[in-house]
């Protein structure tokens, strides 16, 4: 400390300038988090479909495979199997032609608008009747149980103007056993009447089959089996292979 | 050192009343607000701020997949639980088919907008952009030193139709493609989504 320079009491102190620091947090931070938090990503993995040329799944090498194939027709589902006649095996099903069931539609295809921002677009819905759909699907895979144990591929095509919506609700439906998880707390909505405030997790006796609606079919989870100790709880699959079909 | 030993007990003094003459300069200056601006301490909210911006760029830019949804592409809502692996990106929106920002064909009224091919299933513009993405796929995955397992990842406006989906779905494999998933929008639920609102509880609530 040889020297020690005085400091001049009347020496000016800049204060710093945190005006562009500020934009930068300011600006950036709301960006971000919009960004992330708009739209929450996930997947379905998906089979190709077996055109006869090019690259594709291989075949599941079994004795007989059950050729299982639902078709998103204009005014029904229809569920047709290769090796058995399902018309046989369901009994109050709708038979269709070639002795599969059909499934008709709840009511006839609508238009609907949906504004985004400046534009208004109108998108085609097919209602189709998603909770006989699952229990039909749970109806086959119970009884053809005894004749083809390990099958768990469906195939799915539709008509050439299904919108691809219409699928991924129906690929939903098709991958894993279903529950209605019990109601712990009711409360009561001025629109919709009474309504399950506080839901239980689903027990083994909550596992359903049947769907008594479309409402019913809404608060439905995916049914997971509890594991043992150090397991992770998995879900019980139902027809969970999807490979796509050509429209015949 | 020498010199503070050296102080005498009146400079000390001195020393004092003129740091807190300075002292109290200062502080009116401040109060009386020259410029008229208040002083905020700001401290505290920089450290914040920075910490929340550095954490949310980074996770923003390990994101796999983002997804701009617009008019023109709106995702499908679906109640899949499975994450986004990455792989190559292919957009399907109701105007177009886009890979990498670059439009790869025109789409008007659901069918794609060109010369009709041999092969009503192919869309080749479409398979040579993907035979190129497939290529610099491979090329990645030998440097990282996995196989290529031709996955591709597929974003589609939830009005695509089936058959439009098929035509891509062909072109692709003839790409070398063979496994694909979808990207949705996560959180649906099961049974009938309409996001278009509608109030009809008859059917669907």
């Amino acid at each position: 400390m040889a020297k020690r320079k005085k400091k001049g009491i009347d020496d000016k102190v800049e204060d710093l300038n945190l005006v562009p620091i500020m934009n930068l947090v300011v600006c950036l931070i709301p960006m971000v988090l919009v960004g992330t938090a708009l739209v929450k990503l996930g997947v379905i993995p998906v089979n190709a479909p077996n055109f006869g040329t090019g690259k594709s799944q291989e075949q599941e090498e079994d004795n007989k495979p059950l050729n299982l194939t639902i078709g998103l027709g204009k005014d029904a589902i229809y569920l047709k199997a290769g090796g058995v006649t399902l018309s046989s095996i369901i009994s109050d099903g709708d038979p269709s032609e070639d002795g599969g069931i059909k499934i008709p539609v709840l009511k006839p295809k609508e238009m609907r608008e949906l504004t985004i921002g400046n534009t208004t677009v109108s998108k085609p819905y097919y209602f189709y009747n998603y909770p006989v759909l699952y229990q039909r699907l749970v109806q086959i895979k119970d009884r053809i149980q005894a004749t083809y144990p390990k099958e768990n591929t469906i195939k799915v095509s539709a008509d050439k103007e299904i919108p691809v919506r219409h699928v991924i609700e129906t690929m939903d439906l098709m991958r894993y056993h279903l529950c209605l998880p019990q109601c712990a707390e009711w409360r009561q909505d001025d629109a919709k009447g009474r309504v399950c405030a506080k839901e239980k997790p689903c027990e083994a006796s909550d596992r359903k089959t049947e769907f008594a609606n479309a409402a019913e079919l809404k608060r439905a989870r995916v049914y997971k089996e509890k594991a043992g100790e150090g397991e992770v709880e998995k879900p019980v699959d139902l027809w969970p292979v999807v490979i796509f079909a050509k429209v015949n | 050192m020498a010199e503070k030993r050296e102080k005498t007990r009146d400079e000390i003094i001195a020393d004092h009343v003129s740091a807190e003459k300075a002292k109290a300069r200062k502080n009116r200056k401040s109060r009386r607000g020259l410029d008229g601006e208040a002083t905020v301490t700001i401290n505290s909210l920089m450290d914040a701020m920075t910490i929340i911006l550095i954490f949310l760029l980074m996770n923003y830019s390990t994101d796999p997949l983002r997804v701009d949804t617009s008019a023109e592409l709106q995702l499908p809502e679906s109640t899949t639980e499975a994450k986004v692996e990455q792989s190559v990106a292919l957009t399907v929106q109701s105007d177009g088919i886009i890979l990498n920002n670059e439009l790869i064909v025109e789409i008007k009224e659901g069918k794609v907008v060109g010369r009709p091919s041999d092969n009503p299933m192919k869309i080749p513009e479409l398979t040579t952009a993907l035979t190129d993405a497939a290529t610099q796929q491979k090329e990645r995955d030998r440097a990282k030193g996995k196989n290529f397992e031709g996955l591709l990842t597929l974003i589609l406006h939830d009005d695509t139709s089936y058959e439009l989906l098929l035509k891509v779905l062909y072109s692709a494999g003839q790409a070398e493609f063979s496994k694909f998933q979808f990207a949705v929008s996560a959180g649906g639920r099961f049974g009938f989504n309409d996001p278009a609102g509608s109030k009809d509880k008859g059917v669907f609530e």
